[in-house]
């Protein structure tokens, strides 16, 4: 690997943690996902298509990621980033990639609680910029300066590691021998199964657990890949819902008594204004992200833009408005955006003379940030991300750069659009409309329903991608032998030891054993089952 | 036998990502009660937080007097309970009442005027530290934890 290469490599990872366009920005979802990460890393070392399938494969173990509300279980953009480049470079098979990659990941979540740590120490500086009402200065602290600490972080550490890593593993490799590797390809073949049990904990439930089953079957008798099974399962979940909804009355059982909007005045605030305030949010929101305040920084600096047009000759009124949208804050990106155009139209009217207190404000924000996250935390990371990836997953590891080229385009709309609207009834509609829509029970449908189509996709990867075969052969004579897998297992059913596996590390996590011990078990069992000759 | 209790825990959030998330799962719940006075008087809130709940979850808001009462109260086959307060001095007010908890996690505070640096996400008054040491003479557990995924720390050590 060249230095350039090595430094474009730093650089990816860097990006991925960090708020620009297609990094860490949209919730965790575009770069620092394995499968498109992977992909640009192919790209820098001149094979994107087995970038693309190495980092597709390292997915497997992050599909049911969640990181919520500054919690970070595992930092999947480390393992996919650097672990794609040292495959390539090594000329390792996939799943001896994927052996060596989830290590990388438990290191990388060091960067995370590290990065927030330290940005605590930039919020006396937005106090200070808030207390003299220099609105166009927020951008230092919220991004100048953080972002300088995140990329000292993580930029130096993976460049590091990816020059002198690309320069010694093949040695490294070839000095291990055939054995070794072969016993990290046989762990990395069944490391896909922690990563499915971990998201069947969040899934396997309910009248939904009996899909997961169909759709391995579906999967391990006729071959079905993933896109096509994904489809048929939605169309299944579908008609499972229609057939529910039937059953159901509609129960409601609210207090009904109207929070309205106030009827605005003419408005202060253009469009343009609107738009850019919320990209700020969508964009930098959690680029100052610290323990302190968590997002307060970052709304600050989206509401910054507003509060200089609306208080533009009142440096009091200014400072205010700027001292009440510093506090602390914590909620999921998208669905935050209705509070963003919430308060631009409460800080409009306040402009034109409503009486609106700090107090008002803080406890709008308070009131809403928690429930908006609730509903859209699990929404994202725990349906709409994971089902997706998996969507293009199966084209992915099949060498497609289409896939991830696709999934982020089609996740960057979604999302976007998802949170311009809310944005805009934030702002239109006022706090009784969010109420509104988060009452309306269409987003629980959506999260149930997952629940189903989820299911079935993800008994679908253990026949795919979970591979765990025995090499147990019995030597009746000479020209007689006996190979267990072939003529007893696949026989009866294929994958049957995959779906056993990967109901044992279910099994293990129910038990609340930690994920990391049970990586630690499926590896003994691969060094063990190796070395004796069972697999 | 009084109600059970699966998780008691201090977080001003009240109920966001980490909870409908993890803990929900993790502690296979079916209801959630919030006891916070102000709250039962905000019917805006009462319904953001019912609809911001997962879709199989009863959630109950009480004042600290029915907070007592209910939470004292016979034990429903089948019935498990996190419990959500913002500070703590609501756990205070549910032990004096005879509530029962061995063991209280402290998810989340945020920072405000009067409140100081505690533990990474959460901030707290001398007086709420103050409670926070009552609460733990009384013997009972307290353990800083945004999800359960997450290695508790001991409050102890950090007060």
């Amino acid at each position: 690997m060249s230095i350039f290469q090595a430094i474009l490599i730093g650089l990816v990872y860097y990006l991925s943690n960090s708020p620009w366009p297609f990094g860490g920005l949209g919730n965790y979802a575009i770069l620092y996902r394995p499968m498109i990460g992977g992909f640009v890393v192919g790209l820098i070392l001149g094979d994107p298509v087995q970038g693309t399938i190495i980092g597709a494969t390292i997915n497997l173990m992050y599909i049911g990621f969640i990181s919520a509300g500054g919690s970070m279980p595992s930092d999947m953009s480390l393992a996919g980033i650097l672990g794609t480049a040292l495959a390539i470079t090594g000329g390792l098979e996939t799943e001896a990639a994927l052996a060596i990659a989830v290590p990388l990941g438990l290191v990388g979540a060091i960067f995370w609680v590290g990065s927030m740590t330290i940005c605590t120490a930039f919020v006396p500086l937005a106090d200070k910029l808030a207390e003299q009402g220099k609105a166009d200065k927020v951008w230092i602290p919220n991004v100048l300066l953080p972002q300088l600490i995140k990329f000292a972080l993580t930029f130096f550490p993976s460049f590091l590691a990816a020059y002198f890593g690309g320069a010694y593993i093949q040695g490294f490799i070839n000095a291990l021998g055939g054995n070794v590797l072969r016993i990290l390809s046989i762990i990395g073949g069944m490391l896909p199964a922690v990563g499915i049990a971990l998201t069947l904990l969040a899934i396997f439930k309910g009248k939904a657990r009996i899909f997961f089953f169909f759709g391995f079957l579906l999967a391990a008798y006729f071959n079905i890949p993933i896109l096509p099974l994904s489809l048929l399962f939605l169309c299944i979940t579908i008609i499972y819902m229609q057939l529910q909804e039937k059953a159901e009355e509609v129960k409601k059982e609210f207090v009904e008594e109207a929070v309205s909007a106030e009827p605005k005045n003419e408005s202060l605030l253009t469009k343009k204004d609107l738009v850019k305030s919320w990209l700020i949010w969508m964009y930098y929101f959690q680029s100052c992200y610290n323990y302190e305040r968590m997002q307060g920084v970052g709304f600050l600096h989206s509401m910054s833009h507003l509060i200089k047009r609306l208080y533009k000759d009142n440096p009091e009124e200014r400072s205010k408005a700027m001292k009440r949208h510093v506090q602390f804050i914590n909620t999921e990106n998208a669905f935050g955006s209705a509070i963003i155009g919430l308060t631009a139209a409460m800080e409009e009217q306040k402009a034109q003379g409503a009486d609106l207190d700090d107090e008002s404000f803080t406890s709008i924000k308070t009131g809403l940030m928690g429930p908006l996250a609730g509903i859209g935390d699990p929404l994202w990371q725990g349906v709409a991300i994971p089902l997706l990836i998996v969507f293009f997953l199966g084209m992915a590891i099949e060498g497609s750069v289409a896939a991830p080229i696709l999934y982020s385009i089609v996740f960057f709309a979604i999302y976007y659009g998802v949170g311009y609207w809310l944005m805009k009834l934030g702002y239109e509609k006022g706090s009784e409309k969010i109420l509104e829509f988060m009452e309306s029970g269409t987003l629980k449908k959506v999260i149930a329903g997952a629940g189903i189509i989820g299911n079935g996709v993800i008994g679908g990867l253990v026949a795919n991608y979970v591979n765990v075969q025995t090499a147990i052969q019995i030597t009746q004579s000479a020209d007689n032998v006996f190979v267990l897998q072939t003529e007893l297992f696949d026989k009866i059913m294929p994958g049957i030891l995959a779906l056993a596996l990967t109901m044992f590390c279910y099994w293990l996590l129910k038990k609340k054993v930690s994920s990391l011990k049970v990586i630690l078990i499926v590896a003994a069992i691969g060094i063990v089952g190796g070395l004796i000759g069972v697999f | 036998m009084m109600k059970n209790i699966v998780l008691a825990r201090i977080d001003d959030r009240l109920i966001h990502g980490q909870v409908v998330t993890s803990w929900v799962k993790h502690t296979n719940a079916t209801n959630i009660v919030i006891v916070d006075d102000p709250l039962t008087k905000n019917t805006f809130m009462q319904r953001l937080l019912r609809a911001a709940a997962p879709q199989d979850i009863t959630v109950q808001i009480l004042t600290r007097e029915d907070g007592v009462n209910y939470l004292s109260g016979e034990a429903v086959e089948g019935e498990t309970i996190i419990l959500l307060v913002k500070a703590p001095e609501y756990i205070e007010a549910l032990l004096d009442g005879g509530v029962m908890m061995d063991k209280v996690i402290l998810g989340g505070m945020g920072a405000k005027e009067g409140r100081n640096r505690f533990n990474r996400n959460v901030s707290a008054s001398p007086e709420e530290v103050e409670t926070i040491r009552r609460i733990l003479a009384r013997g009972v557990e307290m353990f800083y934890q945004l999800v359960p995924e997450e290695r508790a720390e001991d409050v102890k050590k950090l007060i």
